[in-house]
């Protein structure tokens, strides 16, 4: 079963250096590790003021490759529905990702409402991307912090929408479920997990994980050998192993 | 646990140091040093040890004597009882040096919530142009690597090593390129996968992760090599 990627950029980073951040670049270092094709995200759209301009610049360099647009989607912005229209109708995007540590609402906000219906209408992927690196090593731009009892509210009034977490640290996962989630509809990719002998092992033995956990790497800001190792390396059944490294339980709709 | 991922690992060797409260007081100094004291008496093959101290404590010296002469510590360990740049350090430097002993600086620059007394790159450069010759290790490359490597980046008496630092990449390869693969040691912190494969993915030569891994420990504890 092939390799899939759900949590991958290209682009550059504007406060620190990305090496080996072209879509090439990615395709080689998927390649390397046998991963097959990805949601892909542009890291510019996360800053941009109008980030219709770096869409269309991830559409153009992903036409032939097996990555799929994810659209980072700022409901703050005037046009956020025009450019969502624009993105799937013209860019073949297949998927949108809210950063609202970024962007300066919280799921609470009413128009997270409005962006579900267009979710729906679309039919199209749905992830919250919780950071993008360590909190403790933001610089000049501090990303607020997205706390999980907005996330498990925000489950629970969309029960029929499908939602990726990105970047989830365990501690979260365990909060989330303190307050009574429910996993039917929820989705982690693996990009947050670190610490430990072998960070995916804990995380496997949440047993209301159970297809809920999907491989993430978070290239090319984090480092995918260390996603793809701690994956190879788990003590874990090989079968478990492979269905999330194909994320097949989310990428199959 | 430690000898548990050193073995699924490969690692052969494991510096330790005992931590609590960020202000430890000297009965709580006692009883790290000799928890870790214990552990490397039972495994004096695969762990080696820096002695943990509060700079302020009258004994400071005593307990570092002991530690390093008759408990096979190798290491001298702070963390946030007082910056890494207080007058108070300076004995221990001094001691460290006419030794051929590595002091090891907790260092991380957080952009919230930063521990009272907790160095920062800029705190390790000011006590290694006091001491020169004294061999100092900045740990978690300063945290944030970013701040902290260009802060030591001439100050040839001062390594820096990856433990406990974000799973980024080019990490790595960013402190080799400023520092030298000379001066970057592995380390953990807790973060066994994501750290090692750091190192392996690193655009780097196979002889510069050999010197990561092993070879630049092995000659900075070595108390002969003097700077």
């Amino acid at each position: 079963m092939d390799r899939f990627d759900v949590n991958c950029f290209c682009g550059n980073w504007p406060f620190f250096y990305v090496r080996e951040n072209t879509v090439d670049d990615l395709l080689k270092l998927h390649n390397r590790h046998g991963i097959a094709g990805g949601l892909i995200s542009s890291l510019e759209a996360i800053f941009y003021q109008d980030p219709y301009e770096a869409e269309v610049q991830l559409a153009k360099n992903i036409q032939g490759t097996p990555y799929r647009h994810i659209m980072i989607l700022n409901p703050m912005l005037p046009a956020w529905k025009a450019d969502l229209a624009r993105c799937v109708e013209k860019l073949g995007v297949v998927g949108i990702r809210l950063m609202p540590g970024f962007h300066g609402y919280t799921l609470s906000d009413p128009v997270i409402d409005e962006v579900i219906k267009q979710v729906k209408q679309y039919d199209l992927y749905f992830m919250i991307t919780l950071r993008m690196q360590d909190d403790r090593t933001t610089w000049m731009c501090h990303p607020a912090k997205v706390f999980m009892e907005d996330v498990a509210d925000f489950v629970s009034r969309h029960s029929d929408v499908r939602i990726l977490l990105n970047h989830i640290r365990l501690h979260e996962i365990d909060r989330l479920h303190e307050l009574g989630v429910s996993w039917d509809n929820l989705y982690v990719d693996t990009s947050g997990f670190k610490d430990g002998i072998n960070p995916i092992e804990p995380v496997i033995q949440r047993d209301f994980l159970d297809r809920h956990i999907i491989y993430g790497s978070g290239a090319p800001m984090l480092e995918t050998y260390a996603s793809v190792l701690q994956l190879e390396t788990a003590d874990i059944d090989a079968k478990r192993k492979e269905q999330i490294f194909s994320s097949e339980f989310y990428i199959h709709k | 646990m430690i000898l548990d991922a050193m073995e699924r690992y490969g690692i052969e060797r494991t510096y330790v140091s005992g931590l609590q409260d960020t202000i430890s007081d000297e009965a709580q100094i006692e009883f790290l040093n000799h928890s870790v004291a214990e552990f490397i008496y039972e495994n004096p093959a695969k762990i080696g040890g820096a002695v943990y101290v509060n700079p302020r404590h009258k004994n400071v010296l005593d307990v570092i004597k002991s530690a390093t002469q008759d408990q096979g510590f190798e290491m001298i360990k702070l963390w946030c009882c007082t910056f890494a740049d207080d007058l108070s350090v300076d004995p221990i430097m001094e001691y460290a040096c006419e030794n051929g002993i590595p002091v090891l600086f907790h260092a991380f620059k957080k952009s919230a919530e930063q521990i009272p007394n907790e160095s920062t790159g800029i705190h390790v450069a000011n006590i290694a142009r006091r001491h020169p010759h004294t061999k100092i290790v900045m740990a978690h490359f300063g945290g944030n690597c970013y701040d902290g490597i260009p802060c030591i980046r001439d100050l040839h008496n001062v390594w820096c090593d990856q433990s406990g630092t974000p799973f980024h990449r080019n990490e790595i390869q960013y402190a080799v390129e400023n520092l030298g693969a000379e001066r970057v040691l592995f380390g953990t912190d807790n973060a066994y996968v994501s750290n090692i494969a750091q190192v392996l993915a690193a655009d780097i030569s196979e002889e510069q992760k050999e010197m990561i891994f092993s070879g630049n420990a092995r000659k900075l504890l070595d108390r002969n090599y003097r700077i």
